[in-house]
């Protein structure tokens, strides 16, 4: 493993890209945030554009009108970076799956490379740090 | 020989501990751990202590690619070497243990410093032509111009009653001597370090970090490392002007590392309390309050001299 891995791994910015989602999602993440979960305890940041990030935590089924903007938000994060697709919505689309559906452009695989899924509508904030230390793990 | 050239090295490596200091306390306030500084077992895999985060967080930032956006021009990549150089130009100045660079009126090149090193800031970020970074830069020279006044008159109060522009000629416990001044550099440095009530520069609910918007990887990383070195320059100045126990050797260092902390701790104490100011609330405070007390510091340093 090399140094600049070792850095990534110990200091992760996530930016959380909203993609369509309820809501829920969301708010379990400010549970991460809080004194319960801190996530600050391993250095992990919520950073609030792109450019900064390492990993992109994507909540929701990702509307058609929303695409290009997940696009290029994933363009705009400098390499080395991960994707983390969270939420029953942004594993498979959840509630939203349907073929008949004519406004859902993804699950997130679809749009851009997942390295992580994170199950659950909304996944407990547990889970959703289970799932941060495991992309950690694979910088 | 001169021990002033690792100046910026001290800045830096302090600057760190300083900074990890702020997140810490923010945290403990908040009711949260904050960077860990021991690491259960099962995460040392990751890492064994958190104690050097900041650190971590520029070396990763170094380590990362650089997108630069299509429309920036190169001013954009130009400005943050310049920040970053005014800094550690800057840290030369201000004594450290009473170590510096000093000569007649080092106070006024270190005012001019500090000033460069905001300005290169906000002349990087609105030439990436990011609408954010407008807005941004736009709040910062609004709260540059209102505050510049009170942080220049507050040190002039010491200037002049020591007599002087040297700040090794200054340095002493002027809380005492001066405690309206101490008042006025200190809200002028939680503006200088967009500190919670005066972030609004960098807002980042808002206006997406403002001025950093668009700089990414190593640019973003010689920012940070600006912003650290701000920290520790600014501490150690309010340390050396207002803290200070006129000492020598190893009780020099050891009153310089118990002020750094104790301003640290007031910084990190304020920047957790209090919510953040709007803009137009913000500039109108800073005529209300830090502009009054500092004519007050003013002339309470004048009237003794001049008067009696
Ligand atoms: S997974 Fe559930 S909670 Fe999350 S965005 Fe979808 S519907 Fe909402």
């Amino acid at each position: 493993m090399s140094m600049s891995h070792t850095f990534m791994k110990r200091s992760p910015w996530v930016y959380h890209a909203h993609a369509g989602g309820c809501n829920g999602c969301d708010l379990e993440i400010l549970a991460c945030m809080g004194p319960r979960y801190d996530f600050e305890r391993l250095g992990i940041k919520l950073v609030s554009s792109p450019r900064f990030a390492d990993i992109l935590l994507v909540t929701g089924p990702v509307p058609l009108h929303t695409k290009p903007f997940l696009e290029r938000v994933y363009a705009q994060t400098p390499d080395p970076k991960r994707v983390i697709a969270m939420g029953a919505c942004g594993c498979s689309g959840g509630v939203f799956v349907d073929n008949e559906n004519y406004s859902i452009a993804g699950p997130v695989e679809r749009i851009i490379p997942v390295d992580v899924r994170i199950p659950g509508c909304p996944p407990k904030p547990e889970a959703i740090l289970d799932g941060i230390l495991k992309v950690m793990r694979t910088f | 020989m001169d021990l002033f050239w690792i100046n910026p090295l001290i800045a830096f490596c302090c600057g760190i501990f300083l900074s990890f200091g702020i997140r810490k306390v923010n945290a403990r306030i908040q009711g949260r751990r904050g960077p860990l500084v021991r690491v259960p077992p099962q995460w040392h895999d990751i890492n064994y202590s958190k104690i050097l985060q900041p650190l971590y967080d520029i070396l990763k930032l170094f380590s990362k690619k650089t997108n630069i956006p299509a429309t920036a021009g190169s001013l954009f990549i130009i400005s943050p070497i310049l920040a970053i150089l005014s800094g550690i130009l800057a840290s030369l100045f201000v004594p450290i243990a009473g170590v510096s660079f000093s000569y007649s009126f080092d106070l006024v090149v270190l005012f001019y410093l500090l000033m460069g090193e905001l300005l290169f800031v906000i002349i990087g970020g609105i030439t990436s032509a990011s609408l954010f970074a407008v807005i941004g830069g736009v709040r910062e020279i609004e709260l540059m111009l209102t505050n510049e006044i009170p942080f220049i008159l507050g040190t002039f109060a010491l200037a002049i009653t020591y007599d002087t522009l040297s700040i090794q000629v200054m340095m002493g416990f002027n809380l005492i001597t001066n405690p309206f001044a101490a008042i006025v550099v200190f809200l002028a440095i939680l503006v200088k370090l967009h500190m919670k009530p005066f972030d609004i520069a960098e807002a980042e609910s808002e206006i997406v970090s403002g001025l950093t918007t668009e700089y990414s990887g190593k640019l973003l990383g010689l920012l940070e490392a600006t912003k650290v070195i701000m920290l520790f320059v600014l501490v150690a100045l309010f340390t050396d002007l207002f803290l200070w126990v006129p000492s020598t050797g190893i009780t020099a260092v050891l009153v310089f590392i118990a002020g750094a902390g104790v301003t640290c701790l007031l910084i990190g104490i304020v920047h957790s309390l209090f919510g953040r100011f709007r803009i137009d609330q913000a500039t109108w405070w800073l005529f209300k309050v830090p502009l009054v007390l500092s004519i007050i510091a003013v002339l309470w340093a004048a009237i003794p001299r001049y008067l009696l």
